[in-house]
This record gives C-alpha cells, sequence and structure tokens, in this order.
C-alpha cells in the first residue's frame, strides 16, 4: 500500500514537473515574441539619398507643425473640464479666468412606457458659440415635463419659463447653454442635464468677453 | 596606419548608422504630424500619447486641454501603430454606472441624495481597447497597502499572460501591442478615464 502511494505521489511530481516545463518553454517562447519592437525598424526601407531626404523631412516637418499650430483658436476660447466643473477663459496660453460650473449629471431618463431615453452628458469636443441671450427664458423640453412627472403641454407658451437660466445664456449648439443658475451652492457638482451652470458674477464676464464665433473646448 | 583607417572606418559607419537614425525619426515624426493635422481639423477631441516624453495629452484643433504625466511605461509586442486609432472600449473591473431618475422624485433640492455620475465615481484602474490590436492598461501609483498587494497580480497578469496573449495573436496572425500605463495618483487615472470615451481618435508617438 505504502509502495502504491509513493509511485503515485512520484508520478503526480512527474507531472506537475512537465507541466512547469511546459509553461517555462511557452513563456519563453511568448517572451521571444513579444519583445517590444521599435517602430522605427519599420521604414528603413526609406534610406536612400539620405542626406537630401532627411533636408526635405526636416522641411516638410516644420511646415507640418505650423499647420497644427494655426489650427488653434487666435482669440479668446472656452475650455470646460466637465469631470471637475471648471470652465476657464483663455487667450493663448494663458487663463483669463478659471470658473466653477456645473456639468451635466450622467444620469438617464426613460420615458415612462419606454419610448424615449434621455442620458444627461454634456457633450464633448469641440464647438463655438452661435447665440448670445440676455434675460434668457427656459422653453421646458419634454424631458423635463417627464422628469417633473407631469403631462407634456400641447400649448407651447405653457413651456416657457423666465428667470430659470440667469441673466445671460451662450447657445453651443444642440439646445445647449451656457448659463446662470438659482442653484448656486450646487456649483463644483455635476446636477445638470447637459447644460453648464455658471454663478451670475463669472457669467456676466464670460459673457462680455466671449462673442459669437467664440471656440468651445469640452472635455 | 591600420588603427588609423580602422578609425575612419569606425567613425564614418557610426555617422551613417547616426544619419539613417535621424531620417528614420524625422520620418516618423512626419507621419505622425501628417496624421496629428487630419485629426486636427476635425471638431472633436483626440489624445497623443507621446512614449518619448511620457505624457499623455488630449488635444483638440492642434491645442492641449490637458496632460497627464506617465510616470512608469512598460511594452510588449508590435510596434505602435503609426496611424490615427480609436477607442473600441474602456473597460474597468468596477466600471461606474448611469443612474436613472425616477419622474416625479425631484433631486435638485436635496444635496445629499444626488444620483449623478461624477469624477470621484470614476475607476483608478482601467484598459483600453484600441484598434489595430493595441492595449493600453492604465493604473496610479499604488497608494495603500491592499493596492500594493494588487500591484501583485498586475505583475503577474504583464509578466505571463500578456506574452501568452501576445503568443496567441502571434499564431493567429494578428498584431498585438500591449502598453502599461502608471500615472501619478488615483485622482490623475480616474480623469483620464473620464477623458477618454469609446469612439475617441487619437496618436502614439513612439520610442
Amino acid at each position: 500500500m505504502a509502495k502504491v502511494k509513493k509511485t503515485r505521489k512520484k508520478s503526480l511530481r512527474r507531472v506537475l514537473l512537465a507541466c512547469l516545463a511546459v509553461f517555462v518553454v511557452l513563456e519563453l517562447v511568448a517572451y521571444y515574441f513579444a519583445w517590444p519592437r521599435r517602430a522605427a525598424d519599420e521604414i528603413k526601407g526609406e534610406k536612400k539619398k539620405e542626406e537630401e531626404l532627411d533636408r526635405r523631412l526636416a522641411a516638410q516637418n516644420s511646415s507640418l507643425e505650423r499647420r497644427v499650430k494655426t489650427l488653434a483658436p487666435r482669440g479668446i476660447y472656452i475650455v470646460v473640464d466637465s469631470g471637475n466643473n471648471i470652465l476657464s477663459l483663455r487667450r493663448g496660453p494663458e487663463i483669463l479666468r478659471r470658473v466653477v460650473v456645473s456639468c451635466g449629471s450622467g444620469s438617464i431618463l426613460e420615458e415612462p412606457g419606454g419610448r424615449r431615453r434621455w442620458v444627461f452628458d454634456t457633450p464633448r469636443g469641440g464647438f463655438y458659440i452661435k447665440s448670445k441671450v440676455k434675460n434668457p427664458d427656459w422653453i421646458k423640453p419634454d424631458w423635463a415635463f417627464i422628469e417633473e412627472g407631469e403631462k407634456i403641454p400641447k400649448d407651447p407658451r405653457e413651456r416657457v419659463e423666465s428667470g430659470v437660466l440667469g441673466e445671460y445664456a451662450l447657445g453651443f449648439g444642440d439646445g445647449y447653454f451656457i448659463h446662470g443658475t438659482l442653484y448656486t451652492r450646487l456649483l463644483g457638482r455635476s446636477v445638470t442635464h447637459g447644460c453648464i451652470r455658471v454663478g451670475d458674477e463669472d457669467l456676466k464676464v464670460i459673457f462680455e468677453k466671449v462673442s459669437i464665433g467664440t471656440k468651445v473646448f469640452i472635455y | 596606419m591600420r588603427a588609423r583607417l580602422l578609425l575612419a572606418l569606425t567613425v564614418m559607419g557610426y555617422s551613417f548608422a547616426v544619419s539613417g537614425e535621424k531620417i528614420q525619426s524625422q520620418g516618423l515624426k512626419n507621419q505622425f504630424l501628417k496624421e496629428e493635422l487630419a485629426l486636427a481639423r476635425a471638431p472633436s477631441s483626440y489624445f497623443v500619447v507621446d512614449l518619448q516624453t511620457r505624457i499623455f495629452q488630449l488635444k483638440a484643433s492642434g491645442l492641449t486641454l490637458r496632460e497627464w504625466k506617465i510616470e512608469r511605461l512598460r511594452r510588449w509586442g508590435d510596434p505602435v501603430p503609426l496611424r490615427a486609432i480609436s477607442i473600441e472600449k474602456k473597460s474597468a473591473l468596477f466600471a461606474p454606472k448611469r443612474k436613472k431618475i425616477k419622474p416625479g422624485a425631484n433631486q435638485e433640492g436635496e444635496t445629499h441624495e444626488l444620483e449623478v455620475l461624477e469624477l470621484k465615481d470614476m475607476p483608478s484602474s482601467f484598459s483600453l481597447c484600441l484598434d489595430r490590436g493595441l492595449y493600453i492598461y492604465v493604473r496610479p501609483r499604488p497608494e495603500t497597502f491592499l493596492s500594493r498587494a494588487w500591484e501583485i497580480g498586475r505583475f503577474l497578469r504583464w509578466y505571463t499572460l500578456i506574452p501568452l496573449k501576445n503568443l496567441w495573436f502571434e499564431m493567429k496572425k494578428e498584431p498585438l501591442t500591449a502598453l502599461d500605463i502608471k500615472v501619478l495618483n488615483k485622482e490623475e487615472a480616474k480623469s483620464l478615464y473620464w477623458a477618454l470615451l469609446e469612439g475617441h481618435k487619437g496618436l502614439i508617438y513612439p520610442f
């Protein structure tokens, strides 16, 4: 009985060792293939007429760099960090004003019955100011009524609400605005339906500094 | 005389090698700038990972919106693609979930129960699956005992599983490049997760 146990132990040990050996060999082969390769090795074929090529490439590169730089806005532009709820008014690399704002909550609203669905994110990317409005009225969209558990009105006049967007609003497309808020204590939190809420004093400065066409970058 | 000849040949060989390297790097830069110009012309933002300077950038119209310093970088597999790539999938063990609004329950007045998705809810360790077989693993510098212990798991995955995965891809004749990026802290990693979106395009400037 003891002999059988010993041989079993031995064969188990052998199997384990064999598995380990296979694993080590496999890893070695994997390491050989996975070893990082340089991107430069891939363009070795372009070594002809080296000096001329070098000069041509250098000239082309500086022209390309210039072309990329010219795409950047020349005047004032707005950058919104939607994660940290920070809006900055910039000119070139200089930050003219840094403001705490409120951006989209990222929440989802579904219409009872599941016909429509809204995701309240602040849109990301590059936009530009399309409209500047003083004392704006809010034309409540369907989701505002659904969220409040109210019936969607048929008369468009019932959608108009005054005073909730502050004194100024800057539209940057698709119904999104940079506007004021009644909920100033929520500035710095992601609570909006996608618009960017700004405190009254800061909003006034932003409104005065930007013009139609001012670039807005949101990330 | 023989020694001088040898020295001259060595110097000549070295200068040829240097000029070859220079052209290669100019060629890389050229390719990279052409791709960046195309991305910068689009209205959306794009990312640039510079493996030389170890900086992860978010850009739009050629303008840098935000930078993240890469503290440590590891790499396996094929060279990084020299073309614009896009994020196909962002995944994390504890991925954030969007909260659903209950119609009729007004939440604006209740600060303590806001059902919102914020930066603090983002994961600090995550992976990005990009096209052309590129995987980027992002994690912060471990700060707590638990995160240091978790690092052992990551170490084992990086040095055993990823090479095996690469071997599998090699057998399927598919490209695979894996990058492991360590950023300064949790907040940096979370903000990176926030800033990058699925479908986001970008470039990786190679070594």
